[in-house]
């Protein structure tokens, strides 16, 4: 008995340009016929004119029945009856306390120690890579203070925005075709490469396949 | 135990561009990309030697159900633009529309062709595999992008830059 059927001579079956001498060993194993009924069931055009069940994009209403899946695992907050227990007296307490402290360290009661502005502002910002960034807050007086937010309607960002219109204007479809893909990334198809990019794209491909082994 | 998605494409020898070899055809690069989707799924959704070789015959049926049905839409759209060439009246508003029809039905058709081709997966797979399937299936998008972006990159990158 000749070998089975390998996988790209599946792929050649279903669509029917399997040499007729590979074809014979099909008809004469039933495991290899088997799988090529079915994968034939996925080939088989459906005829425009056919009775087409509703569109359902896989990506997307997998996608989506995900999200409803997460969101409806999630406890719904119902609001509570905080005030039928005890945290009402605790939350008073807590405002006693802080009413209390606002009053003995207001401004001429307790001089605090103050921060020395012109060496804070001196001090060269920290760039922290992302997952060193330190979980406390910023202090006070910081150069990163909403104060110093950029104003998104000072004459600048309108400048800035009008360059990005700008630099889109001349982009085509299909320029941007390949990147932004209309369906799920994979279908973004190889052959579209220019036959540069294209022995680029190998090249990375083989450099992430050497990496795996 | 790592099952190795036999290389069908492109052999290692045959490096690209250049890298000094004769140049590989979009057929080999595809079938190099599917040998790296076969790879990673492996190694992603612990895929049994039982379950890999009809995982993998289905899995690249999968991906030609896609490429074929994505060369489609594009020819489709393609003779579309061409109707609408110019800068006046639309010449044939007839054609155009029933262009439209014909690519309206194709999204359809080609949703229950992919359709039918997950389930072939999935009918493979436990559902701890099919969660991490679809997951998988996202990721491998979006490295295919990162890699198209970086080919396109270092494709206008000069060589002397390079080295």
């Amino acid at each position: 008995m000749t070998r089975h059927l390998s996988p790209h001579e599946f792929v050649d079956a279903a669509e029917g340009v399997l040499p007729p001498d590979r074809l014979t060993h099909v008809d004469r194993c039933g495991e290899c016929r088997q799988e090529l009924d079915l994968l034939r069931r996925v080939m088989t055009d459906l005829g425009p004119t056919g009775d087409v069940p509703e569109p359902s994009p896989l990506f997307w209403d997998h996608f989506a029945g995900r999200v409803r899946a997460s969101a409806d695992a999630e406890p719904a907050s119902t609001p509570s009856r905080w005030y039928l227990g005890w945290q009402p007296l605790a939350a008073l307490t807590a405002v006693s306390a802080v009413a209390a402290l606002l009053f003995v360290f207001r401004p001429g009661i307790v001089d605090l120690p103050r921060v020395d502005r012109t060496v804070v502002d001196a001090t060269p910002p920290q760039v922290h890579p992302p997952e060193t960034v330190p979980a406390t807050p910023v202090a006070a007086g910081s150069q990163t203070g909403p104060a110093d937010a950029p104003d998104e309607t000072s004459p600048e960002a309108a400048r800035s925005w009008e360059r990005v219109v700008d630099a889109g204007r001349g982009v085509t479809v299909d320029q941007v075709h390949g990147v932004a893909p209309s369906e799920p990334g994979s279908a973004v198809l190889i052959e579209d490469l220019s036959p540069r990019e294209l022995q680029e794209f190998a090249r990375l491909l083989r450099a992430q396949m050497g990496g795996l082994q | 135990m790592l099952l190795i998605a036999q290389p069908v494409g492109a052999a290692p020898q045959q490096a690209g561009g250049r890298a000094g070899g004769a140049a590989l055809s979009v057929q080999q690069v595809e079938r190099m990309w599917d040998d790296y989707l076969l790879t990673q799924a492996q190694t992603t959704l612990n895929l049994t030697p039982q379950q890999f070789p009809r995982f993998r015959n289905r899995l690249l049926m999968l991906q030609q159900v896609r490429r074929r049905l994505q060369r489609e839409r594009n020819v489709l759209l393609r003779e579309a633009q061409q109707l609408l060439a110019g800068r006046g009246p639309v010449q044939d508003p007839a054609a155009v529309a029933a262009k439209l029809t014909q690519y309206d039905g194709l999204m359809i058709k080609s949703a229950e062709q992919l359709r039918q081709a997950y389930a072939t997966i999935d009918e493979l797979l436990n559902v701890r595999q099919r969660v991490r399937f679809r997951v998988f299936e996202e990721r491998m998008a979006q490295r295919k992008l990162e890699l198209l972006a970086q080919a396109r990159q270092a494709a206008r990158t000069p060589d002397d830059s390079r080295r």
